[in-house]
């Protein structure tokens, strides 16, 4: 009996699964458009973060310059101080010449202090920069790959769009066929009615002429305006006497 | 309430807060961590070094913030912070915005004199064309300065400028004073170091003084903001 019941939960499971996939598949390319979308807001925000911790690098730089500066102007002092101190044990002012080494010794502490201060201010410039540079190969390596997703579903719609125009082409030329057959039945209907009409006229033609051009014949022939059926024997007769010795053309 | 009403009470409330806020007057940020309140502590082992061979001796070296001044000068500002002993003050001036990044220069200022005149005939011999202000080299103490403004071989004009003065809220200017001002400057030996002279005719709403400070740069590494 259960494994009755697992047999119709997993293939409950399989329809629902069918059934997303079916609709994922549907909508596969606005997916894949708005998953697009989300990886370049990502990558904009990925190159704010990076253009902050430049900002941060620059900063951090500039600090670094203001510390170098500090801890040259120490290293000025203490060769001041020493040369005073040098000065003073000469003209042997003892005094002044302790004085001004117990200054020197002040002025090394902060030096020293200076010093560190300059060296953690370097590693936090490095430490910014290895992030800086790794933070780039990642961008790059993100553009890389959404330029060529952006390709891949170019292609993909172009495809689309062609598989959609042929299945359109195909559709409309059996369209065509079915009104091409009727088309050439019309004219053959049409042809072939002209044709009867013609022959209908032609009749019709005939049978007039033939009716109106025997009697109008007949009344020209009696009133003697063309000449009767015999006219050509008569003619033929009078050559024939005019040979005999009678005049010719002349009608008897 | 009717639901008509309700549903004119809800409108308005939705409009109110998706409008978009009411554009103020901001103020820039402030730089270097300064604000007014804060504790400032300078490294005075420079100004030490510069015993002798300047005019300025650095008093106190570590006190509050006590009141904030603001100049803008169209994309380059004057942050100027002064210090609770009412005679040392720091001026960071910015460029092309607020943040460290756009940090110019910083000078420490102490007051050298101050002269309050009692009437415009006052004020001309004192800052006027009679006066040495503007000329091209200027004289206090044991040293001479020359002049930073200005390329006229004579006597320059004052250079104006209004100044914002915050001393009751970080954020409302409690009152602005006129400057009309003349900076000098001059190098000293063996020293990264400049030192410099300001002459302002300083017009307040309550008071008109021609105050002269002499300042020193400040090295921003020099400082510690907390």
């Amino acid at each position: 009996m259960s494994g009755i019941l697992t047999k119709l939960w997993t293939a409950l499971r399989g329809a629902a699964n069918e059934a997303g996939e079916a609709a994922v598949d549907a909508n596969a390319t606005r997916i894949l458009d708005q998953e697009i979308r989300d990886a370049d807001g990502e990558l904009r925000d990925a190159r704010v973060a990076l253009s902050e911790m430049m900002g941060k690098q620059s900063v951090e730089q500039n600090h670094l310059a203001e510390k170098r500066a500090k801890l040259e102007e120490y290293a000025g002092y203490i060769r001041q101080t020493l040369a005073k101190q040098k000065q003073a044990q000469g003209a042997g002012q003892s005094a002044e010449a302790a004085q001004s080494g117990a200054l020197a010794q002040e002025i090394a502490a902060k030096y020293a202090e200076q010093e560190a201060q300059v060296k953690a201010s370097e590693n936090v410039i490095a430490e910014y920069g290895k992030n800086v540079d790794v933070l780039k190969q990642k961008i790059t390596a993100g553009e890389t790959a959404i330029r060529t997703l952006k390709q891949r579903a170019d292609t993909v719609k172009a495809k689309q769009h062609v598989i959609k125009a042929s299945a359109a082409v195909a559709a409309a030329s059996s369209g065509t066929d079915t009104h091409a057959r009727s088309a050439l039945e019309s004219l053959e209907r049409i042809e072939r009615r002209q044709e009867e009409s013609l022959a209908q006229m032609d009749a019709a033609n005939k049978l007039a002429a033939e009716s109106s051009g025997e009697a109008l014949e007949e009344r020209l022939r009696k009133a003697g305006i063309i000449p009767s059926a015999s006219a050509a024997t008569d003619v033929l007769a009078r050559f024939q006497s005019e040979a005999a010795g009678g005049k010719p053309g002349q009608a008897s | 309430m009717s639901v008509g009403t309700l549903f004119k009470v809800l409108a308005r409330d939705a409009k109110e807060a998706l409008a978009p806020a009411a554009p103020r007057e901001a103020l820039p940020p402030e730089p270097l961590k300064l604000r007014r309140g804060g504790f400032l502590e300078i490294d005075p082992l420079p100004y030490r070094m510069l015993q002798g061979r300047a005019n300025f001796e650095l008093g106190q070296s570590a006190q509050p913030i006590a009141t904030r001044g603001l100049v803008d000068l169209d994309g380059t500002w004057l942050h100027r912070y002064y210090l609770d002993d009412d005679e040392t003050w720091l001026q960071v001036k910015t460029d092309g915005g607020t943040d460290d990044a756009s940090v110019s220069e910083c000078i420490l200022w102490q007051y050298w004199d101050c002269k309050t005149p009692a009437n415009l005939t006052e004020l001309k011999s004192i800052a006027g064309p009679a006066s040495e202000i503007g000329l091209p080299t200027y004289e206090v103490g044991a040293f001479l300065y020359q002049r930073v403004w200005g390329v006229s071989r004579g006597q320059t004009e004052l250079v104006p400028f209004v100044e914002q003065v915050f001393d009751k809220n970080d954020t409302v200017a409690s009152f602005s004073c006129q400057h009309y001002a003349m900076l000098y400057r001059r190098r000293i030996d063996a020293s990264p170091r400049q030192e410099y002279v300001l002459i302002s005719v300083e017009e307040c709403p309550r008071s008109l003084e021609v105050v002269t400070s002499i300042g020193i740069d400040l090295n921003p590494a020099d400082l510690t903001v907390t």
